[in-house]
């Protein structure tokens, strides 16, 4: 089946109202934000918006034609259900275009109490088939999906044939082991997760330890990593940290490599995509104001003249210059990566 | 951007200036920066204690947050709960939210020791701020003096990585030539140990016919 060639909105991050301006002024079609409790995937300490700052960064980016999606993608718990539909509850107060979910008592909620707020499925919810897009559509009315980072280009393609749902990926930012949703590496150390708190490595069990130049990092006292004196750091995360495994030391689960498709975006656009989603809700202003700008040329190169395309090489260095690891990788989306 | 950290280190600059000078400058600077709304954020950090470093210790001031008001000290009261240090330019980019600290972190010109949960607090509101560097200079020194200010800081930043960039350009260069440099030396030693080789035969023949001649005479 052909596909149609289309222009793929950028859908940026936002962990505080200057980076969501940063976004706006960038470039970006869409903000995706987070309120400041534990209803998103990126609860960190100091991070996100308040009601203030949410309805100040939705009126900036109305007024400047740009939309701005909630993401309320971790699972409601036990007797603290009004956490997260309050969340929903005030997404709609505050005329967002969308609300990102992944929990289906939260999907529902949206669906009865907003019918007319669009709703998209979180990569949280870990959807990588059809039949799970379909149904998440005819039972709760999704409209787009995040996928999950673990299909290659050519999964994606046929995922796209044969499904309504609007397809959504993500483009740059950092990698996780991709099994989102379902990842319970930080919870087997720390007893947190992104799935129930919202925080992977929460900063409460995370120490770094200064020896004369080596960086050592533990996660509730355990070593999970040692970067030498002149050593990229990269985030404390188990599923970067370096192992002993049948006899060799290193990157047991994952490379601290950031994702970035500047050179694979003319495929990827032929492929139907709807959204090319950025990752970084924890970085500043100008890292948002970096990789935004580089995307958006990128994105509009590509769509005005896609058979000559070509990755400029300062657009990979100013990718790489504030990437985790300094270095980049297509990720799943090609048959090559582990 | 204002890209500090391309400066080279000049912290040397500040070992004259007295540390109760450093403490009430960055004292007034958080003083003008920081909003009541940032003040009420930071009050979950009462009682902690800061230390601020650079990595060669020239600086070293304390910092801490009680009652909706900031004191920075020359002499930190006691162990500090939360230590960040960094090269002078990284720490400055911090304060003033000039650059990526997750960047500066990952490129090891910045570390959080400590309490990692409050420094990620302090971190995360201080990138909260709408902060303009440009117009507090403006407010601090009137529009004339800040747009220079700012054009010269620009203007040097521009001219490092202009001299970076063709610093790298003679590297690159120099990396080429030395290869091509080492393969013509080794190629001309290998016809010089070949010229010796042949001398070394030529001389063992002569010296070959010479005790031959001597051994006649005897």
């Amino acid at each position: 089946m052909s596909h149609s060639f289309g222009k793929p909105e950028l859908v940026c991050p936002a962990g505080n109202l200057p980076s969501l301006k940063a976004a706006v002024d960038a470039g970006g079609d869409v903000v995706y934000l987070g309120f400041r409790n534990a209803s998103n995937a990126r609860n960190f300490e100091g991070l996100n918006f308040s009601a203030k700052e949410a309805r100040e960064g939705i009126e900036y980016a109305h007024l400047r034609d740009a939309r701005v999606y909630i993401a309320i993608n971790t699972s409601p718990r036990p007797g603290q259900e009004d956490v997260w539909t309050s969340s929903v509850d005030l997404a709609a107060e505050l005329d967002a275009d969308a609300v990102i979910l992944s929990d289906m008592a939260l999907l529902d909620y949206a669906k009865r109490h907003y019918p007319s707020l669009r709703r998209h499925l979180s990569v949280q919810a870990s959807a990588c088939n059809y039949e799970s897009l379909e149904f998440y559509r005819r039972e709760f009315g999704i409209v787009r999906a995040v996928l999950p980072r673990v299909l290659t280009l050519d999964d994606i393609r046929t995922l796209i044939d044969r499904t309504s749902v609007e397809i959504e990926i993500f483009s740059s930012g950092g990698l996780c082991a991709m099994a989102e949703g379902r990842c319970w590496l930080s919870s087997y150390i720390t007893g947190d997760s992104p799935n129930m708190q919202g925080v992977c490595s929460p900063a409460h069990s995370v120490r770094f330890e200064d020896r004369q130049g080596t960086l050592d990092v533990r996660l509730d006292g355990v070593l999970i990593n040692r970067f030498e004196p002149d050593e990229a750091a990269g985030y404390p995360t188990l599923c970067k940290g370096c192992f002993e495994a049948a006899g060799k030391q290193g990157h047991v689960m994952e490379e601290a490599y950031s994702l970035n498709v500047l050179e694979m975006l003319p495929s990827i656009m032929h492929a139907g995509i709807s959204a090319l989603k950025i990752e970084g809700r924890q970085r500043t202003k100008h890292y948002v104001h970096e990789v935004v700008s580089v995307m958006r040329a990128a994105v509009d190169a590509c769509a005005a003249a896609p058979h000559t395309y070509r990755t400029q090489t300062t657009w990979l260095e100013r990718m790489n210059a504030v990437s985790e690891g300094g270095a980049r990788t297509v990720g799943a989306y090609v048959d090559e990566w582990r | 951007m204002l890209k500090l950290t391309i400066l080279p280190e000049p912290t040397l600059l500040l070992r004259p200036v007295p540390a109760f000078i450093q403490a009430g400058l960055l004292q007034n600077i958080l003083e003008q920066m920081l909003d009541e709304e940032a003040m009420q954020r930071f009050s979950e950090l009462s009682g902690t204690h800061f230390l601020f470093r650079t990595f060669d210790d020239i600086v070293h001031l304390g910092m801490t947050f009680s009652d909706g008001s900031i004191r920075v000290r020359a002499a930190p009261a006691r162990e500090a709960d939360v230590t960040i240090s960094g090269s002078l330019p990284a720490l400055i980019a911090l304060c003033f939210s000039l650059e990526d600290a997750d960047s500066l972190f990952f490129s090891r010109c910045l570390l959080l020791t400590g309490d990692t949960a409050s420094g990620l607090l302090f971190k995360n509101v201080l990138a909260n701020l709408d902060f303009d560097l440009h117009t507090v200079l403006q407010n601090r020194f009137g529009a004339r003096m800040a747009d220079t200010l700012w054009r010269m800081a620009s203007r040097a930043i521009a001219g490092i990585e202009r001299t970076d960039d063709r610093m790298e350009r003679v590297r690159t260069s120099v990396i080429r030539n030395l290869r091509l440099f080492t393969t013509d030396q080794a190629q001309a030693l290998k016809t010089d140990v070949k010229m010796l080789a042949g001398h070394h035969d030529a001389m063992q023949h002569q010296l070959a016919k010479l005790e031959q001649r001597l051994a006649r005479r005897v």
